[in-house]
Order: C-alpha cells, then structure tokens, then sequence
C-alpha cells in the first residue's frame, strides 16, 4: 500500500573526497573504505592491500546488532530530537531493512574515476549544486565547490561524495550532503582547512567516521575545529501525505496506543484514541473533542509516517470490487492465510480461502454490501463483513466502488405551493424548537423545503460546521427564490402535483427501505444479530467486534445509542425531532453518518426537497460520501434527495432519472 | 593544448573574448575541455577546443578521448612554456599528442608557441627562442611544424594567432585578389582585411611595387603626448605616439567622444617599442614618411592597437564603429567592410579625402559579402 519505497535509507557504499590538484587535475584525495574507487592516484597503493576485507568488516554482520541495541540508547541519550514518531520510525526500517544489506566486496572496484571525473569536479557552472551521476552499478551524489581566494590558480575545488547503489533513493541524503559540504566549506574559508589542512588525516578521519555512523546510526557528529562540527542526522524521505477528507477512516498499522510518549503533541495522544478503524475523522474528532482541523493534521502526520491508513467508512450501503492484483495475491500465504481467522467472528468455524474467495468475488459495482449479503447468505458463515472488507482493502486487492452522482440538466425549479403548507405545519412548529426555525415560520409563504431543511439540520450544530453553514444560508435563498417561484401559479399547481406524485413514490420508497436500517455500533448490548429476527425485519444491528486492540472507544456511544435501537427506529426518530440535546451530546455525531433511515413523518416530508448547494456537487466530481459528509445526512437521506433532484427513483445503471451515477 | 599553467586559456580570452592582458590573472584553470565557437567571415565557424593541461585531463585526452579529441583536427596548437620547470615532462606529452594527431588527423598543421615570452629579458629572447626552436623541431620530427615566440603582452600573440587562422580560411588567394583591387581604386598604399571580433588580419593586398628609396631615420619614442583636443564634441583627435607621428584616431561613435584613448593606448605602444631592437614606427600602420618602408610587425600591432582602442571605447559605454585618421603623410581609413570583418585602406596622397575612401569601401561592401558567400558553398 505504502510501497513509494522512499521509506528506507539506503547504505553508504562509499564517502571519497576529491580535490582538482593544479597539476594534476581531479583526483581522489582520501576515501573511505579505501582501494574501492580505482583510476586515481591515490588509491592505486591502496587498492593492492586486500580490498574486500576492508569493506565486509562493517557490513552486514555488524550492522544488525547495532541497529538491534541502538533504538533504546539513542532515544534515551538523545533529548533533542524533535518527535519521536520519526525515530521510531528510523529505528523499525534500520532494522527490518539490515538483514537485506548486500556485500559487494567481490567487486574489486566499484567504479573508475576518471569516467566520472567531470562530474566530480565539474565545471564552474555545476558548482554549488548537487550533481548526481551514475556510473555502472552505482551512483554518486555530491556537491561541487568552486572556492575563489588567493589560490595558486585563483580557484579551490573539492567535492565530498558519497556513493550509493544506484537503485537507491538518495532524496533523504540530500540535505546531508549539502551540509556537509557547507561546514567544510565554512571550515576552508575561515581557515584553509582544507587547501592547507592542519594534520593531512583530518579529513580521512571524518570520512571515516560520516562513513561508519552514518551507516549505523544514521547520525553523526564530527567536531572539526573549535567552531565548526558536521552534526547529521538523516531523516527518511516521505512523500506528503494525501488530503485527509472527514469522511474516511484512519486504520492504524502499528500499535499506536503503545507507541505514546509523554511528549508527543496533546491532540495527537487525544487522536490516537480513537483510531479504531471505524471511526471516520470527523468523529474522532468529536470524540476526543478536539477541533476537527487539528484532528484532520494530527491524522496526516500519523499518514506522513505511514503509520495509519485510510479506509473508507463502512456501511452496508458500500459497494466494492476486485482489484486486478486479486490475481497474484490470491496465491499470497500472506493473504491467503491471515484472511479467515481475521474476518471470522469469535465462536464460528473459520471459513476456507476458497469460500471467502468466492465471497470477494461476487462483490462487484452497482451491488451493496447488503445485497451481497442477503444473496450470499454471508452472515450464516460467521463472517464480520467489516473486517472482511477491510481485510481486503488493506491487503490492496479490494476497492471500494465510489458513487458519483451526475446532474444531466438542470432541474425544474423546486414547486414550494403556499396551499401545501397548512397540514405540514403543526408538526412543523410541534418539532421546530430553535430559534432558526421559528423564524423561518413567520415568513408567510413558509415552505416545506425550508421547515424540513431547518429540522433536518437541527441535530447537526454539534457535528460540523457544514450544517450550520446551511441553515444561516436558507432565509436569504428563499427570499431569493420567492419571485421566481410565484411567477406562475399555473406552474405552481402542476409541479405541486407532480411534486406530490413524487412524495408518494417516495414514501413508499423509504418505508420499504426500513427494513434494512442498519448500524454499524457495537454487538455488545444486542446480542448476536443473526438470532435475533430475520434481516428483512428488525434491521442489522452492527456487527463488527472491533479488535481487542483498538476496540477502546466504539461501545462508549453505542451504550447509550442502544434504548433507541432496541425500541426500534421510531424511537430515535422522536429523538432526534424533538431537539432533546442534552442527552444526546455523545450519539449526536452518530446520527448523520448511520445509514439508518429516518422513518415515519421525517421521511416523508424530506421526500420532496433537498438544499440547493446538493446541485452545484453533482457534477461528477464529488462523490456521495463527500456529499453526505458535506451535508452531513446519510446515504438513504442523500439518495432521496437524489430521487428528488432526478425526479424518478432509482433504477439499476440508469440512475435517478435526471441524476446519473457513475460507480467508479 | 599543453602544459596546466601554460597560458592556454589567457591566450584565448585575450584574442577571442577581448579581455585586456591584466585581467588574464584572474582566471581559474580549465576544465577538462572547453569548446569556443568564434564565428569567422561569414558561415565559417571556428571551433576551438581549450584542453585543461593538467596530467588527468592529458592521459585521458590520450587514451579514452583520443578518437574524441584528436578527429577532425584543423589545426593543433601547442603551448609550451618558456620557462618550463618540467620541458620533460611536457615533451612526452607532445610527442603523444602528434602521434595521436598524425593517427587521427593527419592533414591537420601544427603550432608551437613558445609563451610567456615577456618572463625572458628582452636582449637573450632571440636566442632562448632558437634554442627551444631547434629543440622542439628535433622532437617533432618529419612533422612539419610552424614555431612562434608569444607573449600576451605584445603583439607577437597576434601574429601567430593570424598566421594560424590565415591557414584555416579557404580562398584567401581570391580575397587578396579583390582587396589589390581594392587598393588600386583608391591607389592605396596597403589594404588590409580584419576580422571584427578578434581583429585578426585575414588577408591583405598584394604588396605595391618596391621602390628603391631609403628609409629615413626614425626618432626614438617619446613620452606621450597629452590630449590635444580640438576643442571639437563630434570629432575628437587625440596624439598619442609612441613615436613622433601623432595618431588621432577618430571615434565616429554616437556622444562623448572617448576621453582617456590615450593611456592605455600609448602605454602598450611604449611597452612595445621597449621589446624592439629596432625601433620602428609604433603605430604599427604604414610607416607615414617611408612609403616603401612597411614595418613587417605592422598587422599585428594594428590589431593589437586595435583592440586596445576598442575597449578604451568599451569602458566608456561606447561601441568602436570606424577610425578616420588624416595626418601630415598619410591617411588612414578602417571601416567596416562585411558585417563581421573590418577593412583598413592606407593612402599615402595626401590629396585623398577620407570619405572618398569610405566611399570605396562601401560600393565594394557588396563583391565582398557575395565573396563570403560563395566561401560557404567551398
């Protein structure tokens, strides 16, 4: 998954240091090991004296070791390193990529120097730039220096070079070979270090030493007069984590509570928390109330490190599909065989990789998760369809299918007839207990848009600011919206009949689909859901059984969440119409993201509208999760407002008549 | 090529950058190689490879790069430092590079400059230079080689450097052909065809018909002369001499005249006269009382004077566009022949105005430009 292999740091097979000698031209000075590098003077003596024996003494036999006993000490000793997250980090990769060292030291030479001499010492249009070339098997990366003083020809060059494999990603050296040759060159300017150096071993000694603790520590520091010191410390090279939505799901990939240190930033000990693998951002958010923008950068720094994942959120409204690399990985032992322990539930007999095979492959575009279980009958095999999925989506050979819902035309302007608003009305005003919404009640050509709008985003303030947002917005679109809906009340009465049609359709719609509410809470307070009733009637009561690891946090909501579940959906709907808060704080950040249905009156009165910002994101490039979490509503809420805007309902690879999905 | 240190890359920067002798300190030795290419006459483009002489760039010059360095070789010039700590050393080096050349380029000419000629006194020059002339013939062999003391400092680099170009221009017979006519038309004493940037002489006209008149006596140099000015903005004359013929070249540049024409000029002039044992007209043009009497160095101090002027010019925020130079014996007009040679017509009538040459010059411009032309179908 995180295969961008800049995440280990390549060994050092070579540091040589270069000078242009004015008689003589470029030539090796000193390098460390010596006798690697043949064609230049200096190291022709050098190479006779056993050149394999010099290299193999520090590799990979030593190196392990210290890599083994070093994490410890390091961070102990070391107090002025800036996260730990990063040394750790260091620490896992020196060790797990030790072993694979390689030896070169049947190569008598790595390379000839006089094939890259220029490159070496360049001309003076190279200088002070980092050059990098590569030469057989190899590559050298270093930084031209052309000093301009009282030297016999007016200029000093020299280069400090380091050499690596040439496959190697030297991104993450860079920054030490710049600084490296910015302290040496301090060091010759203030006193002639080098064009004049005061012990000729000087500077054998500090490639020596750049070339020893580099590989084995990965820092160093090389005092090398009374003012100057080379201090390194090679920090692996990642890329930028991508953009953390609120919508998806951190997974994490090591143990993350153990890995806290008393020093690490406050929020993201908060954070860490509740990284489970089921709760998307924005929730963690909510439950280690913390800002949601400091949630999103505490979450991209634990991407940065490639520490957690991102997964989507589950719902049983998901759709997912193969990956071509299902092919290969299907062989894997290591999917192969951590497969059916991981996605069985404790207490049923662990399935066989063919069967769950199978299982993956019938996932496909256009079909949900529920679907697939119903036709498959997955639940009888004991199988926790969340970390089924996710199994497969961590291992890379499962995807989730996005919806991406298109408008074709612009839609008719929405019929808001004044006549419609009376026998709404005293559920109107019984629910509409904020302020905002008994405002929006005074106005005389009351809507039902605005009403439902009100109450739908209601429960919403403590969730995001989206829903906020939306609700200041509404009394000046609708007074905009006035004069154009009262154009013609010809119009008007049609559309409302139509409009009316649609709400039936509608209705009937969302009753059928209250047969499948589902949440993804806690098992704990329900029992097993496969005793309890048939799918079709009681609704999936959230399956998963988090990891023991992670699992911390999820029941803490769903405790109190379960009174409503038991009694059914009708109870958390009153719930939530009523505007009780106080009781709800914690459940509050459930209710958008369940793909429950709001049943009963709610659903029938959201039928027919949906807020017009809905328009301007469906133009194919925001997909329903993003637009559920914009909005903050369910899937089943967006799909009628799809419904809604498309005017038909939904019908398989057709859409929403005026809406298009594109599962991709 | 030759010796690190030999003065290789002085030597170009001062005929093909027009950087002045004092600044050739400044610069750093040379990388392996750098390549020039200095538009001459036209299409003709010269390509001049500066081969760093250190002995890592000189083994891999004979060995890996050999095929690279030594084909297609129009011409090798070899450095050689008078004052060599090391003639061994650098003579190993030589005979490798002719045997490379011979392999890769036989029909390319050879040049040995004996540089840094300034470092021996003037009075053992000769002789030091027959002495390295006979040691280097002998190591060269049945290779036939052409030899030139040099000095950044005088005229002498010039020299070499024109008879070095002169063998890489094609049909400098036809060109000699066109200038004698040239010559006729204005009844020239001597014309003389430059090239802009470098203004080396690329051809000149045929010699007049000799005269058995004696050449008169010649005062020694003299301290140059301050400013005369004339009082005049557009034409300014200046004397300036390192002999007793005032010089006043004309700067027909757009405003203000140049004012110090006369330092650098006349200071090169008397470093000049200083290496002379005989001591000649300084200006290097035509001897003015002599007719018949033309100073052999006369080209290359032309050019050197030349180029002197020019960044006199040049340190004045003013371009060199033409001189004009009337004087009591003769009159001198260098203008601007092609758009990259310039052309220097020397009169000796004092009756001859000046425009009328330039007249000349400009209704020959155009034979001139079609001859260059066809020297890019040869």
């Amino acid at each position: 998954m995180t295969s961008e292999g800049a995440s280990f740091l390549p060994r050092i097979e070579s540091v040589f240091y270069a000078v242009f000698d004015v008689l003589q031209g470029p030539k090796i000075v000193y390098q460390v090991p010596e006798g690697l590098i043949s064609g230049s003077g200096s190291s022709i003596s050098a190479a006779t004296s056993l050149p394999g024996s010099a290299l193999l003494s520090p590799s990979p036999g030593a190196i392990p070791a210290k890599a083994d006993s070093e994490p410890t000490s390091s961070r102990a000793s070391s107090s002025a390193l800036l996260s730990s997250p990063s040394i750790q980090r260091i620490d896992l990769q020196r060790h797990l990529h030790s072993p694979q060292k390689r030896s070169e030291s049947t190569n008598k030479w790595l390379f000839n120097f006089d094939d890259v001499s220029k490159y070496i010492i360049p001309p003076s249009a190279l200088c002070g730039r980092l050059v990098r070339c590569a030469t057989g098997k190899y590559r050298i990366i270093g930084f031209p220096v052309e000093l301009r003083g009282k030297y016999e020809r007016n200029y000093f060059r020299y280069n400090l070079c380091f050499v690596f494999a040439r496959a190697a990603d030297l991104s993450c050296y860079e920054p030490v070979v710049r600084k490296v040759t910015r302290v040496l060159t301090n060091c010759e300017e203030e006193s002639a270090f080098l064009s004049r150096p005061p012990d000729p071993q000087a500077m054998y000694a500090i490639l020596e030493q750049l070339y020893e603790d580099l590989n084995s520590y990965s820092e160093t520091s090389i005092p090398i007069d009374k003012f100057n010191s080379i201090e390194l410390k090679i920090f692996p090279f990642y890329p930028n984590p991508p953009q953390v939505k609120d919508w998806m799901v951190p997974l994490a990939l090591i143990n993350l509570t153990r890995r806290v240190e008393s020093n690490w930033d406050l929020t993201m000990v908060k954070v860490c928390k509740y990284i489970d693998g089921t709760n998307h951002v924005s929730r963690i958010a909510a439950l280690a109330e913390v800002d949601i923008d400091f949630a999103r950068e505490a979450i991209s720094h634990l991407l940065y490190y490639q520490v957690v994942m991102m997964i989507d959120i589950f719902q049983y409204s998901n759709m997912y599909t193969l990956r071509k690399n299902t092919q290969t990985l299907a062989d894997e032992p290591h999917v192969s065989e951590e497969c059916g322990p991981y996605v069985t539930k404790p207490g049923h007999k662990v399935s066989d990789w063919p069967v769950l095979l199978h299982l993956y492959s019938r996932m496909k575009p256009g079909k949900t998760i529920i679907e697939w279980m119903q036709e498959y009958d997955v639940l009888s095999i004991g199988v926790d369809v969340r970390r089924f999925t996710s199994f497969g989506v961590v291992k890379g050979f499962l995807r989730r299918v996005h919806r991406w819902p298109v408008l074709l035309s612009p839609p008719n302007p929405q019929p808001i007839p004044p006549v419609e608003v009376t026998p709404v009305m005293p559920t109107g005003r019984q629910r509409g207990k904020s302020t905002s919404q008994q405002s929006v009640q005074t106005v005389r050509v009351e809507t039902e848009q605005t009403r439902i709008r009100g109450r739908v985003q209601e429960p919403m303030p403590t969730m995001t600011s989206a829903g906020a947002e939306l609700v200041a917005v509404k009394p000046t679109t609708e007074t905009a919206y006035r004069p154009v809906r009262r154009s013609s009340a010809a119009e008007s009465s049609l559309e409302q009949l139509q409009n009316r049609s649609i709400q039936e359709t509608n209705g009937f719609a969302t009753t059928s689909r209250i047969t499948r509410p589902f949440r993804t809470g806690s098992v704990s307070t329900m029992g097993p859901p496969t005793r309890r009733a048939p799918l079709d009637n009681i609704g999936y009561a959230g399956m998963p059984t988090p990891l023991p690891a992670l699992s911390a946090s999820p029941q803490f909501p769903t405790l109190r969440m379960s009174p409503d579940m038991g009694a059914g959906t009708d109870g958390m709907e009153s719930e939530h119409s009523s505007g009780g808060r106080s009781t709800l704080g914690v459940t509050r950040p459930r209710f958008p993201r369940s793909p429950s249905a709001p049943v009963g009156q709610l659903q029938q009165h959201t039928a027919a509208v949906y807020p017009p910002d809905l328009l301007t994101m469906l133009d194919g490039e925001h997909n329903t999760d993003e637009i559920c979490a914009r909005f903050s509503v369910s899937w089943s809420q967006l799909e009628r407002w799809l419904a809604n805007v498309g005017g038909e309902q939904y019908v398989e690879g057709g859409g929403y008549g005026n809406v298009a999905i594109i599962y991709r | 090529m030759g010796a690190s240190g030999s003065g290789k890359t002085s030597m170009r920067s001062l005929i093909f950058s027009n950087n002045p002798a004092s600044l050739t300190s400044r610069l750093g030795a040379t990388i392996d190689v750098e390549q020039n290419h200095v538009r001459f006459l036209g299409d003709l483009i010269l390509n001049l490879w500066d081969c760093g002489g250190q002995d890592a760039f000189m083994d891999s010059y004979l060995s890996t790069q050999q095929s690279t360095i030594f084909s297609h070789v129009g011409v090798l010039i070899y450095v050689f430092e008078v004052m060599s700590q090391n003639m061994q050393k650098d003579l190993e080096y030589y005979t490798d590079c002719l045997k490379a050349l011979r392999k890769y380029s036989p029909e390319a000419s050879v040049f040995l400059l004996v540089h840094k000629m300034d470092l021996v006194r003037a009075p053992q020059r000769r002789t030091v230079l027959d002495k390295k002339m006979r040691e280097l013939k002998q190591v060269s062999g049945e290779m036939a080689v052409t030899l030139f003391g040099t000095s950044i400092y005088d005229e002498t680099l010039y020299k070499a450097w024109s008879n070095i170009v002169h063998t890489l221009i094609p049909n400098v017979s036809i060109l000699t052909k066109h200038l004698t006519t040239l010559a006729d038309a204005c009844s020239a004493t001597e014309v003389v065809l430059f090239e802009r940037t470098t203004f080396l002489v690329i051809a000149t006209s045929a010699p007049p018909p000799t005269t058995t008149e004696p050449p008169q006596p010649i005062s020694p140099p003299t301290v140059p002369s301050p400013n005369t000015s004339e009082g005049s903005t557009s034409s300014h004359r200046n004397a300036f001499s390192g002999s007793s013929t005032p010089f006043g070249p004309t700067s027909r540049t757009t405003s203000p005249p140049p004012p110090p024409v006369t330092s650098p000029l006349s200071s090169s002039t008397l470093d000049f006269s200083d290496d002379q044992s005989v001591t000649q007209d300084a200006n290097g043009d035509p001897t003015p009382s002599d007719p018949h009497q033309l100073d052999a160095t006369r080209y290359e101090r032309t050019s050197e004077l030349i180029k002197a002027f020019k960044h006199t010019c040049a340190r004045v925020r003013d371009e060199f566009h033409t001189l004009e130079m009337e004087l009591a014996d003769f009159t001198a007009v260098l203008d601007e022949l092609t758009k990259n040679t310039y052309v220097l017509v020397v009169v000796h009538n004092p009756t001859i105005e000046t425009a009328a040459l330039r007249m000349n010059i400009r209704l020959a411009r155009k034979k001139f430009e079609e001859i260059q032309g066809d020297n890019v179908v040869a």
